[in-house]
Order: C-alpha cells, then sequence, then structure tokens
C-alpha cells in the first residue's frame, strides 16, 4: 500500500484543500497520471499518482489537509483498504467543556458536575467555586460541623483561616471582601465569593451557620463588621489556635482570634472581637474590652486593664496593675509605665542610652 | 578662467512685442529675487532661500508655451517658475515672510509653494516620480495639459530620476522633463559628480532629448516650443536639458565658486543680452511697472498677519465600512475587497510589482483582478521609491492609488518618499492638498524567508505626522479596513502579516462570542477589538497586541488562564499611531492597570514603547509593565534560529507571569 500526501507547494502554505478528485475511489491509476487537484491561496496544481494501483482517496473534496497530511492510499485491490480508525484527539471533542486546572481540580475534589456549570468560554476557579458556594448551601459537613464565613480577605483573614482549617468543629466555607481584585482568589482552597453586600444573601440562603471578623489592624473597620453580624443576629465563634494556652477560669468573649502560642492568664477576662497575634501574653487577673487588636508578642503584665478598640503594636510591654484606655494606639516596642487615659496614641521613644549599674565582684 | 560652454543666439530680427513680454516677466523674476535677498540680509524673511538670478532666460522661454491647466512640479529653486505659472508675487512674497495671506500660509515658505497646479518641495529627486503621477492622473481623470517637473544637474545623483525616466517611457506619460543645468550643484562642480553626458541620461530610456544652450531668451523660447507640443500631442516623455549658470550663491552667503568661473557668465546676464535689442525708454517704464507692482506685493505682505495656528487640525477620520464576516482566509477577503473598489471607484487603480495575472502577487491578494479590470492593475519594475512617488503624484490630483509593496522590508526604499513628501504635502501647503494613497504591505516572519524578508519595520514609520499606520489582524475585517483606508483622506500604510493571509478571519458570533472569548469592538473606522475569556469581569493583565500576535497573544492568554489561573484581556488596535486610548483605557482599568504589549518587531522604541510610555504618562499604569517584541538582532534564515529571535506565546505567557509575580 502506497500513501499520497498533500506536498508543500509554497512556503506561504500550511494547508492545502482538495479541489477535485480526477479519478473516482477504487479505480485503477498508472504512475505519473494525475488523481487530484489541490488548492493553496496561491494557486492550483496537480497531484500525480506515484505508483500504479488503486486510487482510494481519504479525504473528500473541500477538505482542508494539513502539507504532509495523508491524501489517499494506492493499493491492489478496488475494495477499499480496511484502516484502523484514527483516534480524535480528546480535547477537540465536540461538547468537551473547558475549565481551567484549578477548576478542574477543585470540582474533582468537591464532586462537582462540570459539565452542569459550563458555558461556552472557560470554566474558571472562581466561577467553580462561587457556583459551589451559592448554588450548594448544604456543603458535605459531619454533623455538628459549623460552617463558617470570614469577613475579609486579606493577611489576618490568612491567620483566621489558618486556625479555622485546623478545627475539627468547624469548616470555613468562604470569605467576603470589597476589594474585587480578591474575588477570584481562593485563600488556602477557600472561595471569596464576593463583596460584603453578599452577606444578607448569603446568611438568607443558609450558607454558613456562623461567621467571624477577618480584620486585623484596621479596629474601626473589625468594629464595624462585629456590630453588623450582631444586627443580623448572626452567631460569632472564636478561632484559637491549638497552641494557646488558656487558663480555664478566664472569661472569654465572642469573635475572637487568638494566634500561636497567645497565653491567657489565670482568671484573665477577653472581651469580644479581640485579635491577639502570636505570642501575646494576658496575664493573670487582665481585663481587655471588646475590638481589642494586638501585634504579636505583647506582654501584660497581671491585672493590667484595656479599654475598647484599643490598638497595640508589637512588642509592647505593660507594667502590672496598669490601665490603657480605650480607642488608644499605642507603638510597637512601646514600654508602658503609667495609666494611659482613653483616646491616646503613644509613640516610643527608642532607647537611648544604656545605663549599666555594677552588682557583683 | 573657465571656458563657456557654446551658446547660441537667436539669429534674424527680434520680433520686438514678444520680446518685450519676455524681458518683462525675466524683470520681474530678477528684482524679486533681489528684493527677496535684501530682505534676507534684513532678517525679515523665515528659513532659506534659492535664486535663480542669471537662469531667467530658461524659464521664461519655457513658460511661454505652457498654461495654467499644465502641472508644474519644481524644486528648491522654484520661485521664477512659481512666479511665471501663478503670476503671483504678492502671495510668493507673504509666503517668504511667513505670513496667512501666501500661498501655503507660511507653512511651506521658500521651497515648499502649491497654488493651483503648481508644486514645489525642497529635496532632490522625489518630486520626479510625483510630476509622473500627477501627469499620470491627468490622463486618467480625462484633465488638460502636460506635467513639466524641474531637475538640476546635482538631481542627476538622485536614483528616483532613473527610476522614473523609465516608469515615463514605458508608460508614454505626458511629462516633460527639465533639467536647468547650471554647472554647480550647490558648491560642487558637476565636473565632479556627473560622469558622461547630461542629455544620454534621458536618452539611454528612449526619451527624447534636446539641449539649448543659451541665455537668449528668445532662442529658448522658440527652441522650447516644438518639445512641449510634441508632450502635449501625446507622443510620450520628452527632455530638455538647458545650459545655463545662476549668477548668485546657491542660497545666502555659500558661494565657494571662483571667480573665474563666474565671471566670462556676466556678459551673458540674460537681461543684459535682451535689453541691448530694446528701447532706453521703453526699459524704463518697465522697470518702474515691476517696482511698483513689487513695493505693492511688499507692503500687502508685510500688512498680512501670521496664521494662527501652528498645527493643522487633524485629518477628519474616513466614513466606517461595515464589516462583513465571510469567515474566509484574509487573502480572500483582501481580493475581494479590491475587487469591490475596483468596481465601485474609477479613482482607484492598483500598482506594485507582479500584480498581474497568472502570477496575481506574490501572495496571490491581486490575484484575478488584472484580466477583469484591464489598465487598472499594473505590474511595475522594481522602483518602490519611484512607485510610491507616483502613487503620490496620483492621489495629489485627485486618485486613489493603492500601492503594493511585495515585503515590508522594502519599505526602506519608500521612505524618502513617505517620509518628505507624501506625509508632507497637507501640512506644508496649509491644508490645500491632501495625499489619499494606501501603501500595503506585508510584514513578518516565520517563513523562512531571512534577514531582508522577514522585518517587522512598523516603527520606522510611527511618529510620522499625517501617515496612518493601519494593520489588520484576523478579528478585523481586512476588507472594511481597506475600505476605510482608500476612503481616508491621510496617506495610509496598510501593515498586512504574511501569516495572516492564509488565516481565516475570526469573527464573534451573534451573542458576541468568538471561541471562548467574548468580544468587544470600538465604534467607528479603524476599530480596536478587545477579547475577554472571563466575560469582561476583571482580569488580571491587560495583553495589548496588533497585526500578526494576535493569535499568539491570544494562544497565551488561554495558557494563562487554564494552566496558571490568570486571566487577560487582549486588546488588538488596527490603527497603530498614534495609540488610542478608548479601549485600552477600559481594559486596563478593568485589569487594574497592569499591561503587557506584544509585538513581533523590536522593542527598542517600538510600538509597545510607545503604547507603555501614553498609558504611563495618562497615569493608567498601576507599577511596571511588560514588553515582548524582537531583540536587537538580525533575523536568521534557519527555522530554529527564527524561532529563537521571535517573540512566541510562550515568552507572552512567562513575561506576564513574571510582572503579576
Amino acid at each position: 500500500m502506497i500513501e499520497l500526501r498533500v506536498p508543500r507547494e509554497d512556503v506561504n502554505d500550511d494547508t492545502a484543500t482538495v479541489a477535485r478528485w480526477l479519478v473516482p475511489a477504487g479505480a485503477p491509476v498508472v504512475a505519473g497520471q494525475v488523481v487530484c487537484e489541490l488548492e493553496t491561496t496561491k494557486t492550483i496544481f496537480e497531484v500525480c499518482a506515484p505508483a500504479g494501483g488503486h486510487l482510494h482517496p481519504v479525504a473528500p473534496e473541500k477538505a482542508e489537509l494539513s502539507v504532509g497530511a495523508v491524501l489517499a492510499r494506492i493499493t491492489d485491490s478496488p475494495e477499499p483498504p480496511a484502516l484502523p480508525e484514527t483516534p480524535i484527539e480528546a480535547s477537540k471533542q465536540a461538547g468537551e467543556v473547558r475549565a481551567t486546572r484549578q477548576a478542574q481540580e477543585f470540582a474533582r475534589a468537591h464532586g462537582i458536575d462540570l459539565a452542569a456549570l459550563a458555558h461556552r468560554g472557560i470554566l474558571t476557579l472562581k466561577e467553580v467555586q462561587a457556583a459551589a458556594g451559592l448554588r450548594k448551601p448544604h456543603w458535605q459537613t459531619p454533623p455538628g460541623v459549623r460552617r463558617v464565613l470570614v469577613l475579609g480577605a486579606g493577611v489576618a483573614a490568612m491567620q483566621v483561616l489558618d486556625i479555622l482549617l485546623h478545627d475539627r468543629e468547624v469548616l470555613p466555607v468562604g470569605c467576603l471582601d470589597d476589594d474585587t481584585s480578591l474575588h477570584k482568589v481562593s485563600l488556602f482552597g477557600v472561595p471569596v465569593l464576593g463583596g460584603l453586600d453578599c452577606l444578607e444573601e448569603l446568611w438568607r440562603d443558609g450558607v454558613f451557620d456562623a461567621a467571624i471578623v477577618g480584620i486585623g489592624t484596621n479596629v474601626p473597620v473589625r468594629a464595624a463588621m462585629y456590630r453588623r453580624l450582631r444586627d443580623l443576629g448572626i452567631p460569632l465563634v472564636n478561632a484559637i489556635d491549638p497552641s494557646a494556652r488558656i487558663n480555664r477560669q478566664a472569661l472569654l468573649g465572642q469573635g475572637l482570634v487568638l494566634c500561636a502560642f497567645v497565653h491567657v492568664g489565670v482568671a484573665a477576662t477577653l472581651g469580644d472581637n479581640c485579635f491577639l497575634a502570636a505570642h501575646s501574653n494576658i496575664d493573670h487577673h487582665c481585663t481587655l474590652g471588646r475590638h481589642v487588636v494586638m501585634g504579636p508578642g505583647c506582654l501584660l503584665s497581671g491585672t493590667v486593664t484595656v479599654g475598647d478598640e484599643t490598638l497595640f503594636g508589637s512588642g509592647v510591654i505593660v507594667q502590672p496593675g496598669l490601665e490603657v484606655g480605650a480607642r488608644c494606639r499605642v507603638a510597637s516596642g512601646s514600654v508602658i509605665l503609667r495609666d494611659i487615659p482613653a483616646e491616646h496614641a503613644v509613640k516610643m521613644r527608642p532607647p537611648t542610652e544604656v545605663v549599666m549599674v555594677k552588682t557583683g565582684g | 578662467m573657465d571656458e563657456l560652454p557654446a551658446l547660441e543666439r537667436a539669429s534674424g530680427p527680434s520680433p520686438r512685442p514678444l520680446l518685450e513680454s519676455l524681458y518683462e516677466r525675466m524683470l520681474l523674476i530678477r528684482r524679486f529675487e533681489e528684493r527677496v535677498l535684501s530682505f534676507f540680509s534684513e532678517g525679515s524673511l523665515y528659513g532659506t532661500t534659492h535664486a535663480c538670478i542669471g537662469q531667467e532666460a530658461v524659464s521664461v522661454g519655457l513658460f511661454s508655451h505652457l498654461g495654467p491647466q499644465d502641472v508644474v512640479f519644481s524644486n528648491h529653486r522654484c520661485h521664477g517658475h512659481y512666479l511665471l505659472h501663478q503670476d503671483d508675487p504678492e502671495g510668493l512674497l507673504a509666503e517668504l515672510m511667513g505670513r496667512a495671506t501666501g500661498p501655503c500660509a507660511g507653512r511651506g515658505g521658500s521651497q515648499h509653494l502649491h497654488r493651483g497646479n503648481f508644486f514645489s518641495n525642497g529635496v532632490q529627486g522625489g518630486i520626479v516620480p510625483n510630476a509622473l503621477g500627477l501627469a499620470m492622473a491627468g490622463g486618467l481623470l480625462e484633465k488638460p495639459g502636460i506635467a513639466v517637473v524641474f531637475l538640476g544637474d546635482g538631481t542627476l545623483g538622485e536614483g528616483q530620476v532613473y527610476e522614473s525616466f523609465n516608469l515615463a517611457s514605458l508608460w508614454r506619460l505626458p511629462v516633460l522633463f527639465v533639467v536647468e543645468n547650471n554647472f554647480w550643484a550647490q558648491s560642487t562642480s558637476s565636473k565632479v559628480q556627473l560622469a558622461g553626458e547630461i542629455a544620454d541620461r534621458p536618452r539611454a530610456f528612449g526619451i527624447p532629448t534636446e539641449v539649448i544652450a543659451s541665455h537668449d531668451v528668445l532662442l529658448t523660447c522658440e527652441r522650447s516650443g516644438p518639445v512641449v507640443q510634441a508632450v502635449r500631442r501625446g507622443e510620450g516623455p520628452r527632455a530638455l536639458v538647458f545650459h545655463t549658470f545662476r549668477l548668485c550663491s546657491h542660497s545666502r552667503s555659500d558661494d565657494a565658486r571662483p571667480e573665474s568661473c563666474i565671471a566670462p557668465w556676466r556678459s551673458h546676464d540674460p537681461l543684459l543680452l535682451a535689453s541691448k535689442e530694446l528701447d532706453p525708454a521703453w526699459l524704463e517704464a518697465a522697470e518702474s511697472r515691476v517696482d511698483e507692482r513689487l513695493a505693492r506685493a511688499e507692503q500687502s505682505a508685510l500688512a498680512a498677519p501670521f496664521a494662527e495656528e501652528p498645527v493643522l487640525p487633524p485629518i477628519p477620520l474616513p466614513r466606517s465600512s461595515p464589516e462583513v464576516w465571510s469567515g474566509e482566509r484574509v487573502v480572500q477577503v483582501l481580493n475581494r475587497a479590491l475587487r469591490g473598489l475596483l468596481e465601485e471607484d474609477p479613482r482607484v487603480l492598483l500598482l506594485g510589482e507582479d500584480l498581474v495575472d497568472p502570477y496575481g502577487g506574490a501572495f496571490k491578494v491581486t490575484r484575478g483582478l488584472s484580466g477583469d479590470f484591464p489598465g487598472r492593475v499594473l505590474a511595475t519594475p522594481l522602483s518602490e521609491a519611484a512607485l510610491t512617488g507616483v502613487a503620490s503624484g496620483l492621489a495629489l490630483r485627485g486618485m486613489r492609488p493603492i500601492l503594493e509593496i511585495m515585503f515590508g522590508d522594502f519599505l526602506t526604499l519608500c521612505v524618502d518618499q513617505l517620509v518628505n513628501y507624501v506625509s508632507k504635502f497637507r501640512g506644508m501647503y496649509d491644508g490645500r492638498a491632501s495625499c489619499p494613497l494606501v501603501l500595503r504591505t506585508p510584514m513578518g516572519g516565520r517563513r523562512g524567508y531571512g534577514p531582508t524578508h522577514s522585518q517587522t519595520l512598523d516603527r520606522l514609520l510611527m511618529g510620522v505626522p499625517d501617515l496612518r499606520l493601519v494593520a489588520p489582524s484576523v478579528l478585523h475585517d481586512p476588507g472594511a479596513l481597506l475600505r476605510e483606508a482608500v476612503d481616508d483622506e491621510a496617506p495610509v500604510l496598510f501593515l498586512e502579516n504574511k501569516l495572516m493571509y492564509t488565516r481565516p478571519v475570526r469573527c464573534a458570533d451573534p451573542e458576541g462570542y468568538l471561541g471562548p472569548w467574548r468580544a468587544r469592538r470600538t465604534a467607528g473606522p479603524y476599530p480596536t477589538v478587545t477579547l475577554s475569556l472571563v466575560d469582561f469581569s476583571t482580569s488580571k493583565v491587560t495583553l495589548a497586541t496588533y497585526g500578526g500576535m494576535v493569535e499568539i497573544a491570544m494562544e497565551a492568554a488561554e495558557t494563562l488562564l487554564i494552566e496558571h489561573e490568570v486571566a487577560c484581556e487582549v486588546v488588538v488596535p488596527s490603527w497603530l499611531n498614534p495609540p488610542r486610548f478608548q479601549a485600552l483605557e477600559d481594559s486596563l482599568s478593568r485589569c487594574r492597570g497592569r499591561l503587557v504589549t506584544v509585538e513581533e518587531g523590536i522593542g527598542v522604541a517600538g510600538w509597545g514603547a510607545e503604547v507603555i510610555s501614553s498609558c504611563c504618562e495618562r497615569g493608567l499604569l498601576r507599577g511596571a509593565a511588560g514588553r515582548v517584541a524582537a531583540p536587537c538582532a538580525v533575523i536568521p534564515t534557519a527555522l530554529p534560529l527564527e524561532s529563537g529571535v521571535l517573540p512566541d506565546s510562550a515568552g507572552v505567557v512567562q513575561e506576564v507571569l513574571r510582572q503579576i509575580g
């Protein structure tokens, strides 16, 4: 059997169209006989049989073939040769659903049928996640596991999610953020479902059971979101890292975020919606109001009181028994030696002098 | 002392009224030039000036056979020609003084004049093919008159002159080539720059040539008459070589010629020769008539204002042409558009190398047209420069020529015409002329054509005032773009991509889908197409590209979304220069100001650089922007090497990922 292939006629055309077959299928041909006319953008040219035999066209008239593709076969028999069917490329199959790699992985992991979501474009992770979140309110959560929505999708929300994802009693189902650029993002596989305007609709649709604020240092916004959740009657959960050490007599509010290695000492009290970054120490008998936010490594000695919505930078040290008022801002590294009245900012004065007193020898 | 050429004198008695009339015209030119030189010394003129003092007998003799119906294309030394053809010393003086009442409102100045059928340009050589185009258009539009073009001995060093001799002779055009040989090209004697005989040059192309060596105005008049008449009778082109001499400097204070070579000519001053035959009382009267007229001209010019706007308003856009989506290949769409244009518009004419059947053009764009439109599809010699000049002349006189340059690489041969003629006419003639030609040419590589047939040279012609750069792509209807280009009053460089010819035009369906893409296009002529894979919700990066890179950018965008979850928009303008911002601005607002440009040509000072810097100026960018373009390198022939130089979709993916970190 001899294969007749599409020749390259000029440098511009990578394909040629079958203009006309000059011999019927199965007809005998002799070597050098013109059997077919091919057309390129430049010209129409003739194709000759390279050898004698019976001609069996592979491509019909008007078909467009790549240079080098099989045009016809020449065999010893007028019967068409039996040939295995050429497999069609998987990706070119009609009706194939196109989706991004991450969308496909997400769909596989969550048992989502992409065909049900298919449109004429390419399905993105965002679309698959949004569809899953919005159209399937009842996630496959074991009994007793609460579905949690996180308000915010920035760096603080990531810390919250990190804690929630290690907590077997909760399942974070999504985040909301007004920054539209974050809307296609997923944080550790948790989709950003939309802006905060979706909150009521999602709550109404029963997409989640409880919520938590994933906003850090922007204390007024943190407080406002807490109030909004409260107004809607949405329960708040605490996100407490498993490495945190909390005294059993301590009193904890709701919506708290306690990051890794936080220590809450004997009989300390934390108001609702506080955010304490890693390694913060709230020692015995301390009292924190609501929406208090602390950077990492703050050290509160015993019996310190902190008012609502006060923000500490990192590494702030407070001497025992002092009182820091509401809505204060305390700079990182400050050492508080006296009471701070409400609504004051404490700026750190860098140490300029090291005082050494000889104590031995 | 240099020897004079053998100068002739008219024999027999002088016909008094004719001599008087010729003399007075010479006198007007002489006194005009003298005034101009004195104004120049006073500093009341703008720019340089080239006087023709001493050469008056040549032009006055010749022009006594020409009328306003004849087209004249003159060079830098054009005052005398202008005064003879237009009889407008008032306008010319105003022009030299930069006033709004000049024929070009002070935009053209001494060397760039246009009024009626008179044109001049200050660059040597290129006006010769322009004159051919004007002559050809005259014939096609059945206008009376011939075309006359002025050359000097210095002009004979320019290649376009010989390309034009060949074309004029081949096509038997009604052109008269006039060589005013004054033996000096600025400061260089023709002895050191001209080999052979001047008259042998046109003769070599079969152009009958007559040499007239005389400063006797009666003789130049008498001898040039039959030559003009022969051209007028349609006997094809003729050449006249005048031996003459300039008694003043080239422009001002740049006369390096030795006095020994000037002195012998002084006794052959044409005014002196003629005045000997004339009555002194008449001479005095003539002198005062001329003086009076020039004084009036001076007065009115000095009183005239300057033009108000330094820059002319932009050329209006053409009508928008409806897009037709046939799914055909680009080459077929262009072919059908050309056919339609030839059918509908008698002003349309196709010129180019190898255009006629059975070959039908190197890329077959004109296949089948020469047979159906005889005389309107012209296969030309390999004379890209002169062809551009001819097309330019055709366009100046109301035709709509479409010139094909076989490979975009050869555009370098056309740059002189495109920069100093085609795109200049409107601006330097104060908007009183337009040059609506379309120059089609294929750019781009990936065909293994190697270093000189694969380049994308678009950037060389970006930023040329009034020259539009239009690039079709598979997302545009190239036929509609071509119709818009032909309808455009501006000259259009229509940049095709040779890989695109065999690609089908891709149109969006009624729902606005194009495969997986959503498509939007701007309204009006030369639209910009914007594509989004995520239904125009926010994307990460805007990919701006054009022409042959479009499908490469689309492939990259699909890979970026599927493999990296990075959505990009693809913005594809068909108008390249200067960038238009409507679609870009929209897209950048959805992509948070992140931009990557994709072009096939060299990036240095290229299209992408211009797009990025102008977006930056407008504050449309968020921070850094990326550029995908060819490196500053020669394109090799071997495929693996060529692929290493030309930007591909993997490069686009890489650059986008780099940009978003």
